[in-house]
């Protein structure tokens, strides 16, 4: 990628800044994704898919949905697969959330992927795309029926074991 | 000093008495001359005064006063979003989980410091089968609204999201009362986010807050914050802003409920604190929250 003009990098880190504050209204991120440039909202993707120590923070990634176009897609979702092994949960948990924002179309071996993850929220996101696969698919379901039977009780996997119940993988009728 | 929860209760403080008392120095909790006592909104302070000769004087007071009543109350509408029609909620709803035992507790010592009663309410109608109650407090369980992902509400422009309006305009609010709605999580990636009068009146979400489950510590004491202090978001983003102050001044930014950003823990130097000295924006809070129209009469 060509390197930014001066004026797109002051923009882009002033974008960026938004982005990767500690907390920001959801009106602020709108107003941003509209404010600024496809430039300057390319600039600061190419910034956060580069970024490796220290990681990018789970709500940076999920703001990159808010600049989101038609043509920096492939670069949001290079931003997601490489913090999906992110040593922060809530990354994991915002990438995998990502992609399913963007329908990419490895979801599911990537959800797959997550499933072991020891944090709940990252393992609730996964669930949560697959449960809804499993129904035409015997070895997800499978997997899904192992996971929860392996954790269930354990209050650290209250979110996750949820959203395995209401989907029916816990019940004698899911038994496949 | 009177203190409303146990952290500052078991901090030592000196004792202010002389040199040569076997009590001189910083005393703590449970020692003799440890005058931090844990005091309720609703409870009394009672001094004895025992002269050397006469009856002993014996004063009792209201720990605020009465007439006029300084006491305040402030009513909660909390909806837990389910992981899906008829399941679980998001975060437990059960006896001793942390949406009672922590985030109840928290906000009623944050705001019980200002005479402020909290309490849950329930709006008429709602399905008995949707309301859980834990020691006199209630909370709706509510099914995710159609193309709702109760793990991810939005409030953004992919495909027009905007899960918290309409959140906000399936669940409205009773008069006067602030509304908590417990999520999965945010698009936004904040923890929590609040839609206060000043700003978004004409939102259906307003006076409304947005948890990502039960997470950090003083997460919702503080965006309730937002909407009982009423601060515009164009001032530094509604949040604290220490003032400059004068020499040996401690409104610092760390220790205030409404910095930018919580404490991950509870205790003594953490985020809980709020003052009625104009912060750097020129901001009080403890006036604008007693005479917000979200706190009502005693």
């Amino acid at each position: 990628m060509m390197a930014a003009s001066s004026t797109t990098a002051s923009e882009a880190d002033r974008l960026f800044e938004i982005l990767n504050a500690h907390s920001a209204h959801p009106t602020v991120l709108d107003a941003a994704g509209r404010e600024f440039s496809d430039a300057v909202k390319d600039e600061v993707l190419v910034r956060v898919a580069r970024m490796f120590d220290p990681p990018p923070h789970g709500a940076l990634l999920n703001r990159l949905l808010f600049i989101l176009t038609e043509r920096n897609k492939p670069l949001v979702a290079t931003a997601f697969i490489a913090n999906l092994r992110s040593p922060l949960p809530e990354a994991r948990q915002a990438s995998l959330q990502g992609l399913e924002k963007l329908d990419h179309p490895a979801l599911v071996p990537l959800a797959l992927l997550s499933v072991r993850d020891d944090v709940d929220g990252v393992v609730a996101v996964a669930c949560q795309i697959l449960a809804a696969k499993a129904k035409g698919d015997p070895s997800i379901w499978g997997l899904l029926r192992s996971a929860y039977v392996s954790r269930i009780g354990r209050k650290e996997f209250y979110l996750s074991n949820s959203i395995l119940e209401a989907n029916g993988v816990a019940g004698a009728a899911a038994e496949k | 000093m009177l203190v409303s929860d146990t952290d500052d209760q078991r901090q030592s403080t000196n004792s202010g008495l002389p040199a040569g008392s076997p009590d001189v120095g910083d005393r703590n909790f449970g020692q003799s001359n440890h005058r931090i006592r844990l005091a309720d909104l609703e409870g009394s302070v009672e001094a004895e005064y025992a002269p050397t000769t006469g009856a002993p004087i014996k004063v009792k007071l209201p720990m605020f006063r009465r007439s006029p009543d300084e006491r305040r109350r402030l009513s909660l509408q909390i909806f837990v979003l389910r992981v899906a029609a008829g399941g679980n909620g998001v975060v437990p709803t059960t006896a001793g989980s942390d949406l009672f035992d922590v985030e109840l507790r928290e906000i009623r010592q944050i705001y019980g410091r200002l005479g402020i009663k909290v309490d849950t309410v329930v709006a008429p109608g709602t399905a008995a089968a949707n309301i859980v109650t834990v020691g006199g407090d209630s909370i709706v369980l509510i099914d995710p609204p159609q193309g709702i992902n109760p793990l991810n509400v939005s409030f953004n422009p992919l495909g027009g999201a905007n899960d918290e309006s309409r959140l906000g305009t399936l669940f409205p609010a009773l008069p006067d009362t602030i509304r908590i709605f417990y999520a999965g999580g945010l698009a936004s990636g904040n923890r929590a986010e609040s839609w206060p009068d000043v700003d978004f009146l004409a939102l259906p979400q307003h006076g409304a807050c947005f948890a990502n489950r039960v997470a950090a510590t003083y997460n919702v004491p503080h965006e309730m914050g937002h909407i009982l202090t009423n601060k515009r978001s164009a001032q530094h983003t509604g949040h604290y802003f220490a003032p400059a102050g004068a020499a040996g001044a401690r409104l610092r930014n760390d220790q205030n409920l409404m910095r930018n950003g919580t404490s991950s823990v509870e205790g003594v130097r953490e985020s809980k604190r709020l003052w009625d000295e104009p912060d750097g924006d020129g901001v009080k809070q403890v006036t604008p929250i007693v005479g917000s129209h979200y706190t009502h009469a005693f």
